[in-house]
């Protein structure tokens, strides 16, 4: 029983690698970055490729078999043959499979947990393994084009975090699809201003920020930098939604780095541009900004506009650039106030365009309320589907299965240290349970450690040769997945009265297997 | 262990599992500590997180918006909203009505997502997508532990 839960988590967390080392490798190849070598920040780091081409083609037949031939293109070796396994042997090669990536992932992991703060999201990558790679050259495609867009920022960015080198290519691939979704969308004069400052980011990207950040640990920074970001007055442009786009992926704190980052670096170029140039720019008022160093440098530049002055024509002067200044557009109102509203309501409006495109069915919707009615009910058929899926897990009966998670827990326990402590769970609940013979296959499967794929498909012949003798689970489990199945439903109820008929309705609930 | 006993075990992993995967987002913590806070998933958590048990469960206040900015927002919302009610026309509107059901249907948001209750509408929105992502890779996992044992479809 307790063996099904570390064999869950060694698994997710196994899981979350191949793609990993595959979206970095991909990555690579597809920028030709030489200095990344095995990708070897945390898992994290990997999520914003699959994050994306999940996004682009979460299909509600996810959980199609037939969809795993796909991976050849994508993943490395070991993922794809086990994919492939799966296919033909369910049971028998997809649990090596896991296997053979964790140990390719051990040795990214202890060099990894330093750098922890650069992180993405981690867990949405095993689902791109299993049937997303059509779509991950198109992804490719995209990152490609916005590569050298943006390849000298990030990989000065990047830089300091010693290992994490190929996290630049993972910076690199979301800001590659945000940029071609901008590029699609936005006029290029914004690109062309983010050009031209981009490889002066490069020089000036103050690594300092960046490292305090990092010894402040993730959630602290991310939260001052959610809230300077919050700040940087982006009418719209690459820059914004780059950060934006990372932290859809899942960073929040690498999207308040590059944030602060670009802060930083604008706030070099800006005493250029005021010598240069000639335009003030109309900042916002600070009522939500945390730093002082904007409002220094802004006022000397707002000396002509007052912000309280309803100033169209002066607006319309302005060009649109794309920086941490918002320029106010044509017709609408300089005030400071209205300005911080109007950037607020465009940082949430893109947020719920990056939420449209990962819940599916969502395109055509439109209005703010409709979009997260559709949120709200995907949120909680996926809270549905964990449950009923954990029921479906409590179903295995804990007998021989001991064998294959204890194996499958003690390799974990071998190569790697530190929250692998789930294992100590293994010998205390084993023992109980175990039949004589399991037992034996216990302590064969526990010698051939040193061959853990090999020790696993014999464990699950086993299982699967002696799966005949086991007849009694069956029949206790209808009673409690009746009690089960209601409490499933009272969750329904209860969590959302108002929107009942809705859920009933609306959204089907993907790969029930019932 | 009895079935039920059984399956909230699985989720509980499955869930800490998750989160502990996620471990930049704020969701990831908010759903640790709520985790935590029953007594009976307490050695469960510990033996899992090992280590990363104190570091997790230490309330985590920084992201949290600091007190004085929940005033400041609160104060400007007041504001603007005095205004745009000197505007409205009387009756109802369908702008208001759009905007009531925005409210509602944030708030019902707020408690899906685990500690949405303390975040702002933007990061809210950050965390959901976060959250999905996650949510989505957990499901497909678990399917995939469940094609890997066989288990059987009951009818």
């Amino acid at each position: 029983m307790d063996i099904n839960k570390k064999d869950k988590f060694g698994l997710e967390k196994t899981g979350d690698h191949p793609n990993y080392h595959s979206s970095g490798m991909s990555a690579d190849r597809q920028f030709g970055n030489p200095s990344i070598g095995l990708v070897s920040a945390h898992p994290m780091v990997s999520s914003p490729c699959p994050s994306v081409s999940m996004v682009e083609s979460f299909h509600p037949s996810l959980w199609n078999p037939s969809a795993h031939s796909q991976n050849s293109g994508f993943c490395g070796n070991n993922v794809q043959s086990s994919m492939a396994a799966s296919n033909s042997l369910p049971a028998g090669n997809l649990v090596p499979g896991p296997l053979r990536l964790d140990m390719g992932w051990n040795p990214s992991d202890s060099s990894s947990k330093g750098s922890g703060i650069f992180l993405q999201t981690g867990p949405g990558v095993l689902s791109p393994s299993l049937s997303h790679f059509p779509t991950n050259s198109a992804f490719i495609e995209r990152a490609a084009r916005f590569s050298s867009f943006h390849g000298g920022n990030l990989n000065g960015m990047v830089s300091p975090f010693g290992t994490a080198e190929s996290l630049s290519s993972y910076s690199n691939t979301p800001k590659g699809v945000l940029g071609a979704q901008i590029q699609q969308s936005k006029m290029s004069t914004t690109e062309a201003r983010v050009d031209a400052s981009l490889p002066v980011d490069h020089g000036s990207s103050s690594r300092s920020p960046m490292r305090e950040q990092r010894d402040k640990g993730s959630l602290h920074g991310a939260g001052v930098l959610g809230n300077e970001s919050a700040e940087p007055e982006f009418s719209g442009g690459a820059r914004e939604e780059a950060p934006n786009l990372a932290s859809p992926a899942g960073d929040s704190s690498s999207k308040g780095l590059a944030a602060k980052k670009r802060r930083r670096s604008d706030q070099d170029i800006e005493p250029d541009q005021l010598q240069g140039a000639s335009q003030p720019s109309v900042g916002t008022s600070k009522d939500t900004m945390d730093t002082d160093q904007k409002p220094e440098q802004n006022s000397s530049t707002m000396a002509t506009v007052k912000p309280n002055e309803k100033q169209a024509n002066d607006s319309s002067d302005a060009p649109k650039e794309d920086c941490f200044h918002v320029r106010a557009r044509r017709g609408q109102a300089t005030n400071s106030h209205s300005l911080a509203e109007r950037v607020r309501r465009e940082k949430i409006s893109e947020r719920m365009k990056f939420l449209q495109d990962l819940v599916p069915g969502c395109n055509k919707v439109t209005g703010k309320a409709v979009m997260l009615d559709e949120i709200i009910n995907y949120v909680q058929s996926l809270q549905r589907q964990v449950e009923f899926l954990s029921m479906k897990l409590a179903a295995v009966k804990p007998r021989l299965d001991f064998n294959m998670e204890g194996l499958l827990s003690k390799d974990l326990f071998h190569s790697r240290g530190g929250p692998s402590s789930s294992i100590g769970f293994s010998p205390d609940t084993i023992h109980p349970q175990l039949h004589p013979s399991q037992q034996a296959l216990f302590q064969a499967g526990m010698s051939g450690i040193v061959n853990p794929s090999d020790a696993l498909r014999t464990a699950i012949n086993a299982q699967l040769s002696s799966i005949n003798g086991y007849k009694e689970p069956m029949p206790q489990i209808p009673n409690a997945w009746n009690g089960e199945l209601h409490n499933v439903m009272q969750m329904t109820f209860g969590a959302n009265p108002p929107l009942n008929t809705q859920e009933l309705n609306g959204k089907p609930c993907e790969g029930f297997p019932m | 262990m009895s079935f039920l006993q059984r399956k909230r075990a699985i989720k509980l992993t499955a869930d800490v599992a998750m989160a502990f995967a996620k471990d930049g987002a704020k969701w990831s913590h908010a759903l640790i500590m709520n985790l935590a806070k029953k007594p009976k998933n307490k050695t469960l958590l510990r033996s899992i997180l090992g280590s990363e048990y104190e570091r997790l469960t230490k309330p985590c206040l920084s992201w949290k918006m600091p007190r004085a900015k929940k005033i400041l927002q609160r104060s400007f919302k007041m504001h603007s909203r005095i205004k745009k009610g000197a505007r409205r026309l009387p009756g109802v509107n369908a702008a208001s009505v759009h905007a009531e059901a925005a409210v509602t249907r944030t708030k019902v948001l707020k408690r899906l997502v685990p500690g949405g209750e303390h975040w702002d509408n933007s990061s809210l929105l950050e965390e959901t997508l976060d959250y999905v992502i996650s949510l989505r890779a957990q499901v497909d996992l678990m399917h995939l532990l469940v094609k890997a044992l066989n288990v059987p479809n009951l009818k």
